[in-house]
């Protein structure tokens, strides 16, 4: 076990790197000049070579990227072009937000999804099945912001019960605030401002999961021991809750995995439409702007994280299923 | 007795309530702005997001009106040949924190900016100072490199900084400016919210404004839905698409006005087929121009004739002359003339805002008709300004805007750039065509302070310009602004600038 958990932290180490070096080579090859934006349509070529050199960006290319791994080794992002302000500093303060939204995304994907999939399964061919699969299929097969958007038109212009974009103050905050004062108006502000965009974000993975799940749970429905647990006379309740669900979990927990690392990542449309404060809105302005350490630094920064989701999923296998022996 | 005088106090109760017509002065206005400042230092950023914020936290030394007239601000200035420049700062002035406003911050800022190992964007604005020198300690002295009338206009895009606090962090300087302006900063929440709070010591008046919140939505759909909610008061951009369902809101005002700026479309006159002055007439010809002005922008803006607006004193009314009509017969007689009976291939090239998007895409509708098999690339700023700089666009869509003075409105993309058009490097003239004529027009009318002399230089370098046809004119922009109608003193305005406390405004907000 032990040497398995080394082994795989050697394995993500090597992914960070071979994600570094392509960021980086592919950031080098979109055309456009950061100190060309930076300084704007009233820049000089003389103000643009000397913002060049000061950036470093005159050095050849290899060079520019062995200084950026040695500095990375060392803990250091780098400086925003943009901002001015150390990598580290920005994706901090704009970090939680994101990780917020990921993780109400997956809060509602597993506390709708899950059951959803499991009743459809146990029901299947009825009414509820029908219903719930067609709209699993919207949700598999809308685009984020399309929802966002019909989200907000229904409940913020309509109805006028939830407010329409930014973030008050963030979750755990308010759940601290909450712990301190027992004030729950805080709490209910906080919500009412994420639960629009963490549905709309984690309606595909919502869907996919109940979708997932049910299948999961109709083949495990079918296997040999649920017949066998069935003739034993075990009640259909503990047949479910016993030993169907754990097994069926092992393909979800599977998905789980590889969408909490993307969810990281890529909010951003989501955050766009919700003018959310979070490192997918930071990460599309400074590709646009070429902010090179800063967009290196997020997406960096959202590989590790799915690197390390991905791990933590693997070591799940082996609590669900003994079967699984870890090498 | 009793009674009496319970009754006179009513009445003067009531009296006394009609006559104090108290403005509101704890309001809370919130702002929807489309993008986040990179920073709040005036220094090394002037891009218009940033400059939008960073313009309630300082002040520069002059200001300007709501017809933008320039009036002393920080300073009073002087000058006998618009060469040498005085600025004598108030007494009274001081910064956010209580440091008093010296000429050494002055000179710091002007210094720093001048300064090229800053790489301020700020500096070509500046660049035709020479000198700059401490007289005394309430005066600077400015020797610019040539006499400059519109001079003033560049000094109000510089706002002054308090020189200890940045010398010591510049970087965190720009995270938590100290400015002398109407509001100092609370809290800044990146990509969520900037909280203003009322400077109480203002030297230039009692802002009525409690706290300014200015929130960055990108969607502009989003940011019209907050609007409605009540959740923000005002919105600083407008789509025209959105004007009536806001003027149809009886709690909200739409607010439009005529802006200084100037949408073209150029031609690179150095590349086949567009350097034949007849191919560039026949693509004119070969588009409707003005229906498709009014299709795209509607309410937003009016077809362009000229570099210059009709509102300018140096606009030359007879550049209308050169505005083609749509006429695809004569369009196509001119290019078979020119040799091109079969057509040829182009690209127009267009940044992504949404209307010069159209207004290609609708040209490239039309010149199909007369042979033109055009193709729209519509590319992000980082990607597209290189294009432009190396020569690579034949057609590209480009805007400027500036604030009332001529020179600084088409100063910059009329006159030549040898050097940098030799070496491929960055400039605002991606033309190629050159002038000696219009360049020295240019530089005259810049170093003169008559204004009849000027206006005649101004009127032949248009003339010259469009009788070659080196852009076709496209539109000006209006200035848009919605806002609740618990909002007063708050007008669009035609540099498009958020003035909240300035000379002659104060807005305020009424209790909600």
């Amino acid at each position: 076990m032990f040497r398995y958990l080394v082994r795989r932290l050697f394995l993500l180490l090597l992914v960070l790197f071979g994600v570094m070096i392509l960021v980086f080579a592919v950031g080098r090859m979109i055309p456009g000049d950061p100190a060309r934006v930076m300084l704007g349509e009233r820049a000089t070529e003389e103000m643009v070579q000397n913002m060049r050199v000061k950036l470093g960006l005159n050095e050849p290319v290899v060079v520019q990227f062995g200084i950026y791994f040695i500095n990375v080794i060392k803990g250091d992002l780098g400086t925003s072009i943009t901002q001015f302000q150390p990598v580290i500093k920005i994706i901090q303060s704009n970090f939680m937000a994101t990780f917020e939204l990921a993780l109400m995304s997956v809060i509602w994907a597993v506390l709708i999804g899950i059951p959803v999939g499991i009743l459809a399964a146990k029901k299947k061919d009825t009414i509820f099945d029908y219903t719930s699969m067609t709209i699993a299929l919207f949700g598999v097969s809308m685009p984020v912001f399309w929802i966002g958007l019909i989200f907000i038109l229904v409940f913020s212009v309509q109805l006028n019960w939830l407010p329409a974009s930014g973030r008050e103050i963030g979750l755990f905050d308010a759940f601290g605030e909450l712990f301190r004062t027992g004030d729950f108006s805080v709490l209910w502000e906080a919500f009412s401002h994420i639960i629009m965009p963490s549905l709309a974000l984690g309606s595909m993975f919502t869907a996919m999961i109940a979708r997932m799940t049910r299948s999961s749970m109709l083949e495990v429905l079918d296997e040999n021991y649920i017949e066998t647990a069935r003739a034993k006379g075990v009640k259909e309740s503990r047949v479910i809750n016993r030993h169907a669900r754990k097994n069926a979990m092992i393909p979800v927990v599977t998905v789980i995995g590889m969408q909490i690392g993307s969810l990281m990542g890529g909010a951003v449309l989501t955050e766009t439409v919700f003018a959310w404060p979070g490192i997918g809105r930071q990460l599309v302005e400074a590709i646009f702007a070429r902010d090179y350490p800063l967009f290196q630094g997020i997406i960096l920064m959202a590989a590790m994280f799915f690197a390390v989701a991905n791990l933590i999923v693997d070591l799940l296998y082996g609590v669900l299923d003994p079967r699984i022996k870890l090498q | 007795m009793k009674k009496v005088v319970f009754v006179m106090f009513v009445v003067l109760m009531f009296v006394s309530m009609g006559f104090s017509e108290e403005v509101f002065k704890d309001g809370v206005l919130t702002i929807a702005v489309e993008k986040d400042a990179r920073s709040l230092d005036p220094i090394v950023v002037a891009d218009n997001a940033s400059f939008q914020m960073y313009t309630q936290i300082f002040d520069s030394l002059v200001s300007v009106t709501k017809d933008l007239e320039i009036v002393p601000s920080l300073a009073e200035y002087q000058t006998e040949d618009s060469k040498v420049w005085y600025f004598t700062i108030r007494d009274d002035v001081k910064f956010h924190n209580g440091d008093p406003l010296t000429i050494e911050d002055v000179v710091y800022t002007f210094e720093t900016v001048m300064d090229p190992e800053t790489s301020s964007p700020n500096y070509e604005n500046l660049k035709v100072i020479e000198s700059i020198e401490k007289v005394d300690d309430k005066t600077v002295k400015f020797t610019l490199q040539y006499p400059f009338s519109a001079f003033l206009e560049r000094v109000y895009t510089q706002p002054i900084v308090n020189k200890a606090l940045r010398e010591a962090d510049p970087v965190a300087y720009g995270l938590n400016p100290v400015g002398t302006g109407p509001f100092a900063i609370e809290k800044w929440e990146k990509n969520n919210q900037l909280v203003l709070v009322r400077n109480e010591g203002y030297w230039m008046k009692y802002p009525n404004l409690k706290k300014v919140i200015m929130k960055p939505i990108p969607e502009p759909s989003v940011a019209l839905v907050n609007l409605e909610a009540g959740d923000v008061d005002l919105l600083m951009k407008v789509l025209p698409d959105d004007f009536d369902r806001i003027s149809g809101n009886s709690n909200l005002t739409l607010d439009v006005k005529p802006a200084l700026n100037y949408y073209y479309l150029a031609f690179n006159v150095e590349n086949k087929p567009v350097s034949n002055i007849d191919v560039r007439k026949a693509i004119y010809m070969g588009v409707d121009m003005n229906a498709i002005i009014d299709t795209v922008l509607g309410q937003a803006g009016v077809r362009a004739m000229s570099s210059l607006s009709p509102s300018s004193w140096a606009y030359n009314p007879d550049v209308e002359k050169y505005a083609l009509a749509y006429n695809p017969a004569e369009a196509m007689k001119l290019l078979s003339e020119a040799g091109l009976a079969g057509g040829f291939d182009i690209t127009i090239y267009t940044p992504q805002d949404t209307y010069r998007r159209k207004i290609a895409e609708l040209m490239q509708i039309q010149l199909q008709a007369i042979g033109v098999r055009a193709k729209v690339e519509s590319l992000e700023w980082a990607s597209y300004l290189p294009l432009i700089d190396a020569g690579k666009t034949s057609m590209y869509t480009m805007g400027w805007n500036w604030l009332t003075d001529p020179d600084g409105l088409i100063y910059d993309i009329h006159h030549s750039q040898l050097e940098a058009w030799e070496t491929n490097g960055s400039s605002y003239n991606g033309t190629r065509f050159y002038s000696q004529e219009v360049d020295e027009a240019l530089e005259a009318a810049r170093k003169s302070s008559n204004i009849a002399e000027r206006t005649q230089l101004y009127q032949k370098v248009q003339e010259i310009w469009f009788s070659n046809y080196v852009h076709i004119p496209l539109f000006h922009k209006v200035a848009t602004a919605a806002f609740n109608n618990r909002v007063h003193d708050f007008e669009a305005n035609a540099i498009e600038y958020t003035f909240l406390c300035t000379p002659d405004t104060n807005v305020y907000v009424d209790e909600k």
